[in-house]
Order: structure tokens, then C-alpha cells, then sequence
């Protein structure tokens, strides 16, 4: 049933002009993510050093791959903290550098400077490269963007399906839960939630986002079981001996999953703004990570001695939020034929 | 109340229809010619779908805007005093002018056509305050007494209700005290009764006979219903296709259906003594989209068909549907006299 | 209608208690001893020996769980939500202090977001597909897409240091004592009118795509058709007869947006430094004054609650199918 599913909608999701755009721009985004190693750091792509050729950069890249830092080694010397990278790119016949030659976490002497040949958009108060900080924010925004939903996705599905096809105590439980949750307002039930962690990380950020966002996914997965539950096709399944765990995940959860999809792509957008809303105040991501929430923190601290650097985070955020937002639409455009319908002029 | 309210009449000449789909443009109403008569009602006759209900809210210049308009033809209305305004091309303004005052008109689903949120006295109040300037006191007064006319019990009580407080019949008799709200000349009932219980529409029918007669109203009841129109109609106009195909005294066109249509159309009205005709008509109204060329009605028409064994096989031609006379195909037939106040649109029967 | 209403309430009372374990439940089932954790962490400076002992004492840490809940409950619901660890005041007075501030804004962007999304709701749905209709959805669609701090950094950046206006802090300037009366009014008109703005502002995009959309649904129903058949004016249809019936779920709507316009409270009013509870809680966190921080989060979920009921119940009344089904 999925198989017959999803390729129809990529075909109405494809005639999405919008939809595309924003599609390409996020796999781009995403590209800038896993590439940041070869995009922002001091560390060169290639370099000659004492007659060998090192590759810093793409082993950064490599490393970056979850579980891959056990397999591939760091190219040493250039990843100890001692070496003097400049140096030895000097002195080499040959060397690629990175996009932006800085590190999101080297200081520099050259402070708020304004944006420039050398600093693309300036740097902050501690002389760090708003680029680079900018590409590496990336990463944060967009793990913790997937992360969160993953997490908020697979609690909501299985909470929503359990109650939407259960009925019965546990529809009552489960109903109770989400309209509980969603009383919170999300920042004040995750800072009630973040006060309790001692020193939070990504990983924080991410189960906390995803144990608050799941509420909508769950109740609209819950209605949808509701209204699939008496579907003929169901019925039918039934008939013909199927154990209600088969109906549920071969009948039932395909044909849920697109305004499922939809929700869980317009929450990726929120959990992204909600992680630079925690890492503004000061909750989420710790300050010295290049998170576009920090930076957007750091701006806001000298907004009068260096507005210029308010507007890269600022950019970075609405432009990534406003994609996400863009795909959502034209995947609930592709996934609802009523859409379409909405503009056809009756007979 | 207007002196000449007893000769207000609506003259319907050629009227045309279009409606923009994605296909293209179809006419669901396609050069329609007929009169209401003051005191008189004129039937519109047909199977759902041939345009009878689009030609009744053409004559209101209610079709949905953006989407559909009169394409031609005109809608001449006057009120024997001289008074005339064409509503096919008035200005919007001096429609409105007219609608709710002098043309008023009642529909299919009365549940539907109530506004839910606000109460019934409201609703028909609105009426008289826009059109005699009522103040509020006195129209919702006359409301009340507009609700008793129409056979509602405890008026003054129901005119505070919602309309889902409402029975469906007493839903359509509230829609009717609207429509008399304004005291028109004419009465446009789309199907007033088809949502309708049977002993609900017996009601129905008696009570807009009897208000009919009362106030001298001239009235267009369209309905598909060829069994309510014997008892209410004075004239018949039998639609297809977007087409009158025959058009009759009631009396005639139940004594003498002369359209092969009307014929097949009668032949599906139960009688006492004699069964409804098994199956109706063979085959479907065609969409306005892919009406046939020639006569409308040729795919389904039992005469042609017949006439195609009878004669010979040079006049007739060969269609999806089977052989018919090719003159069927041909030629589009004229709605002609074929007797004292009986026309009929069919070459062979005309001839 | 009193069997809903009843329904309605049983099953707030059953989130309110759920809400209060919730509460409870972050609170004591966070690890270690919140006292300690208290004295550990809030540095030495701020918490005392004596500090520890009655916030000890205040969450009953030597009784069984049910116990403690039961005891915290009573309090809670005489609004006893102990003293604050940072200043020692009670928990009840720096919240109470805070609300109007931020009941203003609420207040104030609801207002405001209406004011402009029924007008832009009706013209736009009057002639759907118009010049101005695809203007202002497509604006409105930018302007919903912006984050509203975002926007308020961008406001304040513009404000405050290119223009140079005013400084965009606080509920007022720093010179208002020394300003005329129309000063000042113009002073707090316009510390108010940015931070409201910053709330209102999506609202306005959502809420006039809702009643847009809303209006076009109502506009191809029977009852629009037998409106026109009266004679009614297009003006007359569509603000009488379509706009009474969108009325109804744009209530219900508004309910449900005092969520995110609380959320986003905390951070706006930090950036801001609007005196309201968000910028409450935000010091709260700071400082880990967990007292604030729990009576803020059980008081904000409550208001939401209350906020959903109401509107839930609002549209019970409005709605005479329900009024008196």
C-alpha cells in the first residue's frame, strides 16, 4: 500500500514549484552540515607537510559520520591543539583551504570586526568568525531539528495508534495525556524540564523538544485510526484473518502517514526555533557552541556596539524555518487531493 | 401592498446559461423562452440535471459568481404598470432592488437554506426592515404574523427558535413566509418539496396553492416531479438537455405528451391504474459538457429508434447508441405549434 | 447544553490534576534532593542554611510521596507556593506582581490581531483571488513565517540603534519622569506598541487566513444563496450573514493561540525586559529558583486550561445548534 502511495505523491509534490525550491535548499543546508568541515575551519582540505600529504579536512568530514570517529583516526598532527596550522600551510608547496579558514571556536584578537574580505560576516565579541560559527550552527539546528522530531514522530505514532485503534482505557488515558502536555506552554514545560539538568548538551535539547512535541502528532494520528478503523479496506483485512497488529502496520499506519508526515515536517521547523529560542536564553545549547540561537544571543548582548552581527543568525534562522515550512505546505498539498479540489469550479 | 402586485409578469426569452469548467465552457441553459403569468403557475419539468434549476436562479441573477452567467437571452420583468426592467442585463443594484420584493424564491433543502445562527423571526424580519422599512419591533411583529399565514402554531414563540429547532416542514413554511415577506408579484419554488416527507409535501403543495391564489402571485414551480406539477400547474414546460423540448397546458400535456421525452417521462409517474413504468428512460441526461448534436434526446429516444427499423436505411444513420433517423442528428428542432397552447421541439412528431 | 458543560468541566478538573502531578512530579522525580540540589547549585551566596531547612520543611522532603503531593497540593490550592529562593519574598507576591504586565499583552495582541484580521479576513474574502487578496495572503504568509524573536531583534536593532528612536527596553524610558503628559502617554504607547506588535503580528497572518478561509466555506452555503435572494447587499451578505457564522469557530481559534503567545512571552519579554512573567521566569531559571519556576509553570498551564474551557465553552453558547442540542 506504501509502495502504491509514494510515488504518486513525489509525482504531485514534484509539479510543487515552491515545494522544490525549498526541498533543494534544505538538502543543500543539510550538505553544509556534513561538509562543515571542509567549509569552515582552519584545518586545510589538503595539505603537504614535511613531504606527506595530509587530508585534515575530509577526515573531519569522515569523522563526523556517527560512530565513524572509532574507525578513522584523526590526522594528526594537524588536529592537536598545539600545532601551528598556519605554519605549517606557509611553509607547504601545497595546500587547499577551506571556504572559510576558521574554526566556530578560535578566538581572535580581531573583535566585532565588521564584515569583511577576510571575516565574510564579521566577527563577535571574542573575535570568532561569524561564518563559520554560521555553518557549524547548521549542524546543531538540523540535528536537533531531526532529532527532536524523530523522537517526538515514533512517541506520537505509537501513542496515537495505540489509542486511535485500542479505544477503549487506553484512548481515555492516552487523550487525557495529550490535552495535559498541551495545556504546557512549550517554553515553560521545557524550562520547568532543563532547570534539572546540570550541564545541557545537544542530546538535552533534543529529548526535551521530542518528549514535548509529540502532542499534535499523536492526537492527529489517533484521529486518523478513529476514522480508518471502520474503513472497508480494514474491515476487510480483518475479514479475511488478519491479527489486529497486521491490520494496524500493513492497513492502517500507511494510510495515516502522509498528515502524519506533514505534522512531523512543520514540527522540524518549530523544534529548530525552539532550540535557538532555548540557546538564546541561555538553556539549551552551552554558549561556547556554535549555535544560531548563541550567536543570536551574542548579538542581542552588543546590539549597539555591533548590530551588524544580528542579522546572520537572524537570516540563518528564518530562511531554514521558512523552507520547512514551504515543504510542509506542499507535502500536505500533495497528500490532500481535497487541496486540489478546494479551486475546481463545480459543474 | 402594490396596487399592480396582480400583474406583475416575467417574460423569458432565449435564455442562456454558461458555466466556466476546466473543460471549457458548457451552457446548461441554452436558449429557454417562456412566461409567468400573473395568478398563474408555470411548471419546469425534467430529470435532474437539464437545467431547470440553473434557468430558476438565472431569472433571480443568483448563479454563483466567477463561475457562472447569462450568456444571452433576456429576463424581462414588469409589473403591468409599465414598469419593466430586462434582469439578464440590470445593473446589480436594481436586481437587488427587485429580489426579496418583487421575485421571491424558495429552495430544495429549507435545512440548508436557513441561516443556523441567526433565529427564524430574524431571518424573515430581515426581509420586510430591508424592503418596506420596517423598524425592528414591527417586522419581527409581522414575521410572527407572516409565520401564522404559513400554518405554523405558537408563531410568536417560533419566531425566537433556530431553524434546526425546526421540523423540515416547517423549515420549508418559514422559508415561505420569507419569500412573502416582501409581498412579491412573483414566486420562483425550486423544488420545494423533494427534501420532503410525502404527507410533508402534500401540506406544502396545498399551503403554496392556497397563498398563491390569495395574493395572486405569478409562479415558477420547477420540480422533476411531473405528478406535483398536475396538481399545482396551469402550463408545463417539459426541459431537456437545457432545452424546453414541449410545452403545454397541464391538462394537454397529460392528456397528449407528444415529446417522445415527455412521453417516457409520464410513463415513469405511478397511477392508480396503472403501474410506473419499470427501468424510466433508458440511459442518462447528458452532461452539459457532451450534449449530442441535432435533438438532445436522439441516444435515448424510443421514436426515433423505432422509426429507424420502420423506414428506410438512406434516413436513418448508425450513432453509438444504436440506429436512429438522421434527421434527429442533423437538424435541431425548433420549438413549434402543434395545436390550440401546445408546442413540441421534434421533427417527426411536429410533422 | 448542561450535560456538555458539565462533561467539559469534569474533564478540565481531571487535567488539572493531572497538571499538579505533572508539576509535582518534575519537581520531585528530578534527580536528587531538590533542597540539596537547591544549596548546590543556587552557589552558597544565595542559599542559606536556613533556606535549605525550610525548603526541606516546605516540600515535606522526610514524608512518603503521596504524602508530600497531598501536602503541596493543599498549599497550592490556598495560591501557597512558598518563598522565593532568591529574594526570599513570597512566590505568590512576585507572580501576582508580574501578570498584569503580561495580561496586557495578551490582551493587547488579541485586540490588535482581530482589529486587523477581520478587516483583511472580509475584504479578501469578498473578492478571492483579487489584487488584494493574493497581496496581503502573501504578505501575511512572509509574516507568519518569521520567528517572532526574529522579528523583535530586527525591530530592535532598527529601532533602537539605526534609528536611533528610542531605546526599545522596559515598559517606558529612562527620562519619563521628566517628560509632559502626551510625552509620556507617547512614551509607554510606544514601548507597548513594539512588543505587541511582536505578538500580534502572527496572529494577524493566521487569524486572517482562518477567516478568509472560513468565509469563502460560508459563502457556498444554501443559506448565503437564500441571503442574496432577499436582496441583501453583498456588504450585507458577507458581514452580516457569512461573518456571524465564522464568528463562532474564530472564538474557539483565539483560545487556542494563548498558548503560543505565552510560550513565546518568556523570550519576548526577556528581550523586551518587559516585567511580565515570561521575563519572570527567565530570571527564576536563572537564579534556579525552582518555587518561581513551578508556580509559573502550574499558573501558565492553568490559564491555558482555563483559556481552552472558556473557549470551548464560548462556542457552546454562541452556537444555538449546540446551545440547544
Amino acid at each position: 500500500m506504501l509502495q502504491a502511495r509514494a510515488p504518486r505523491l513525489w509525482r504531485r509534490f514534484r509539479r510543487r514549484r515552491l515545494g522544490m525550491l525549498s526541498l533543494a535548499g534544505l538538502v543543500l543546508l543539510a550538505a553544509v552540515a556534513v561538509l562543515r568541515p571542509v567549509l569552515a575551519s582552519r584545518l586545510p582540505i589538503v595539505c603537504r607537510y614535511e613531504g606527506r600529504l595530509y587530508f585534515p579536512g575530509l577526515v573531519g568530514v569522515l569523522r563526523s559520520v556517527p560512530f565513524a570517529s572509532a574507525v578513522v583516526e584523526e590526522s594528526r598532527p594537524f588536529s592537536l591543539p598545539s600545532f601551528d596550522v598556519e605554519k605549517a600551510v606557509a611553509d607547504s608547496s601545497f595546500a587547499v583551504r577551506a571556504l572559510i579558514p576558521y574554526d566556530p571556536l578560535d578566538y581572535s584578537s580581531e573583535v566585532r570586526a565588521r564584515p569583511s574580505r577576510q571575516h565574510w560576516l564579521g566577527t563577535d565579541d571574542l573575535g570568532r568568525d561569524v561564518a563559520a560559527r554560521l555553518v557549524h550552527g547548521t549542524a546543531v539546528s538540523l540535528k536537533v531539528g531531526l532529532g527532536a522530531m524523530a523522537l517526538a514522530g515514533l512517541v506520537g505514532i505509537v501513542l496515537g495508534a495505540w489509542a486511535g485503534y485500542a479505544g477503549g482505557i487506553v484512548d481515555v488515558v492516552v487523550s487525557r495525556l495529550i490535552e495535559l502536555v498541551m495545556c504546557f506552554p512549550v517554553f515553560f514545560l521545557i524550562l520547568a524540564v532543563m532547570v534539572w539538568v546540570e550541564e545541557p548538551g545537544v542530546t538535552h535539547v533534543v529529548f526535551v523538544i521530542g518528549l514535548t512535541a509529540w502532542t499534535p502528532i499523536a492526537r492527529l494520528m489517533r484521529a486518523e485510526m478513529l476514522r480508518l478503523r471502520g474503513s472497508e479496506f480494514a474491515v476487510a483485512a480483518r475479514a479475511l484473518g488478519a491479527g489486529p497488529v497486521r491490520v494496524l502496520v500493513r492497513h492502517l499506519l500507511p494510510n495515516a502517514m502522509a498528515p502524519v508526515a506533514v505534522t512531523i515536517t512543520f514540527g522540524v521547523g518549530h523544534a529548530i526555533l525552539i532550540e535557538a529560542g532555548l540557546s538564546w536564553l541561555g538553556f539549551g545549547v552551552p554558549p561556547p557552541a556554535p549555535s544560531w540561537g548563541v550567536m543570536l544571543r551574542s548579538a542581542y548582548d552588543q546590539i549597539q556596539s555591533a548590530p551588524f552581527l544580528v542579522y546572520p543568525p537572524c537570516v540563518a534562522i528564518f530562511v531554514t524555518v521558512l523552507m520547512v515550512n514551504w515543504l510542509g505546505e506542499a507535502v500536505r498539498d500533495a497528500a490532500d487531493p481535497r487541496g486540489e479540489s478546494e479551486n475546481l469550479v463545480p459543474g | 401592498m402594490s396596487p399592480n402586485r396582480h400583474s406583475a409578469a416575467l417574460a423569458v426569452r432565449d435564455l442562456r446559461v454558461e458555466i466556466r469548467t476546466r473543460e471549457g465552457i458548457v451552457r446548461p441553459v441554452d436558449g429557454v423562452s417562456f412566461d409567468i403569468r400573473p395568478g398563474r403557475t408555470l411548471g419546469l419539468a425534467g430529470e435532474s440535471g437539464c437545467g431547470k434549476t440553473v434557468s430558476a436562479l438565472a431569472l433571480m441573477r443568483l448563479l454563483p459568481r466567477g463561475q457562472a452567467r447569462i450568456s444571452g437571452g433576456s429576463v424581462l420583468w414588469s409589473n403591468g404598470d409599465g414598469e419593466s426592467v430586462n434582469l439578464a442585463t440590470a445593473a446589480e443594484q436594481e436586481v437587488r432592488r427587485l429580489r426579496g420584493r418583487r421575485l421571491a424564491m424558495i429552495f430544495q433543502d429549507p435545512a440548508a437554506a436557513l441561516n443556523p445562527v441567526f433565529t427564524v423571526g430574524e431571518q424573515i424580519a430581515e426581509v420586510s426592515r430591508l424592503h418596506l422599512g420596517l423598524s425592528h419591533g414591527k417586522a419581527m411583529r409581522r414575521a410572527v404574523s407572516l409565520l401564522s399565514r404559513v400554518g405554523i402554531a405558537d408563531a410568536a414563540r417560533r419566531a425566537r427558535e433556530y431553524p434546526h429547532q425546526f421540523s423540515g416542514g416547517m423549515q420549508q413554511r418559514a422559508m415561505l413566509a420569507m419569500a412573502l415577506a416582501g409581498e412579491p408579484g412573483i414566486l420562483i419554488a425550486d423544488e420545494p418539496t423533494t427534501a420532503l416527507d410525502v404527507t410533508v409535501q402534500a401540506q406544502i403543495v396545498d399551503l403554496l396553492r392556497g397563498l398563491q391564489s390569495e395574493a395572486g402571485m405569478g409562479m415558477l414551480w420547477v420540480t422533476h416531479d411531473l405528478g406535483v406539477l398536475a396538481q399545482v400547474a396551469d402550463e408545463i414546460c417539459v426541459m431537456y438537455a437545457g432545452r424546453i423540448v414541449e410545452r403545454a397546458g397541464t391538462r394537454e400535456l397529460f392528456a397528449n405528451p407528444l415529446h417522445p421525452y415527455t412521453q417516457a417521462l409520464l410513463a415513469c409517474v405511478p397511477r392508480l391504474h396503472r403501474p410506473a413504468g419499470t427501468g424510466g428512460i433508458p440511459g442518462s441526461v447528458p452532461t452539459p459538457a457532451e450534449v449530442p448534436p441535432g435533438c438532445r434526446f436522439h441516444p435515448r429516444c424510443a421514436l426515433s429508434r423505432r422509426l429507424a427499423v420502420e423506414l428506410d436505411a438512406e434516413l436513418c444513420v448508425n450513432t453509438q447508441s444504436g440506429s436512429v433517423l438522421r434527421r434527429c442528428v442533423d437538424e435541431v428542432p425548433a420549438l413549434r405549434p402543434v395545436g390550440a397552447d401546445h408546442w413540441v421541439a421534434c421533427g417527426e412528431v411536429a410533422s | 447544553m448542561v450535560r456538555y458543560v458539565a462533561k467539559r468541566l469534569l474533564l478540565a478538573g481531571v487535567t488539572l490534576v493531572g497538571i499538579t502531578i505533572v508539576t509535582f512530579a518534575v519537581t520531585r522525580l528530578a534527580p536528587g534532593d531538590p533542597a540539596l540540589e537547591a544549596v548546590s547549585r543556587g552557589g552558597a551566596s544565595t542559599m542559606s542554611a536556613e533556606a535549605y531547612a525550610r525548603l526541606r520543611t516546605y516540600y515535606d522532603l522526610d514524608q512518603p510521596l503521596s504524602r508530600q503531593y497531598a501536602a503541596w497540593l493543599g498549599r497550592v490550592v490556598r495560591l501557597d507556593f512558598g518563598r522565593s529562593f532568591h529574594d526570599g519574598r513570597r512566590v505568590t507576591d512576585k507572580v501576582g506582581e508580574r501578570l498584569p504586565a503580561t495580561l496586557c499583552l495578551a490582551g493587547g495582541a488579541v485586540v490588535l490581531s482581530l482589529a486587523f484580521a477581520i478587516p483583511i479576513g472580509l475584504a479578501s474574502a469578498r473578492r478571492a483571488g483579487g489584487v488584494f487578496d493574493t497581496v496581503a495572503g502573501g504578505v501575511l504568509a512572509a509574516l507568519h513565517s518569521v520567528p517572532r524573536y526574529v522579528m523583535a531583534m530586527l525591530l530592535i536593532v532598527v529601532v533602537g540603534v539605526h534609528l536611533d528612536w528610542f531605546s526599545p527596553y522596559g515598559l517606558r524610558s529612562d527620562s519619563f519622569e521628566d517628560m509632559s503628559y502626551p510625552g509620556k502617554a507617547a512614551d509607554l504607547v510606544r514601548h507597548f506598541a513594539l512588543i505587541v506588535f511582536c505578538f500580534a503580528y502572527p496572529l494577524i497572518a493566521y487569524q486572517a487566513r482562518f477567516i478568509r478561509g472560513n468565509l469563502l466555506e460560508v459563502l457556498g452555503q444554501d443559506y448565503i444563496r437564500t441571503a442574496r435572494a432577499k436582496g441583501l447587499s453583498e456588504r450585507a451578505v458577507l458581514h452580516r450573514h457569512a461573518f456571524r457564522n465564522t464568528l463562532l469557530p474564530l472564538i474557539t481559534v483565539v483560545g487556542l493561540l494563548v498558548p503560543s503567545a505565552l510560550g513565546g512571552s518568556v523570550i519576548l519579554e526577556t528581550m523586551f525586559q518587559w516585567p511580565g512573567i515570561g521575563q519572570l521566569l527567565f530570571q527564576a531559571m536563572t537564579q534556579r529558583d525552582y518555587p518561581v519556576v513551578m508556580a509559573l509553570t502550574v499558573v501558565a498551564a492553568v490559564v491555558v486550561l482555563l483559556c481552552t474551557l472558556l473557549a470551548d465553552l464560548t462556542y457552546a453558547l454562541a452556537d444555538p445548534r449546540v446551545r440547544y442540542a
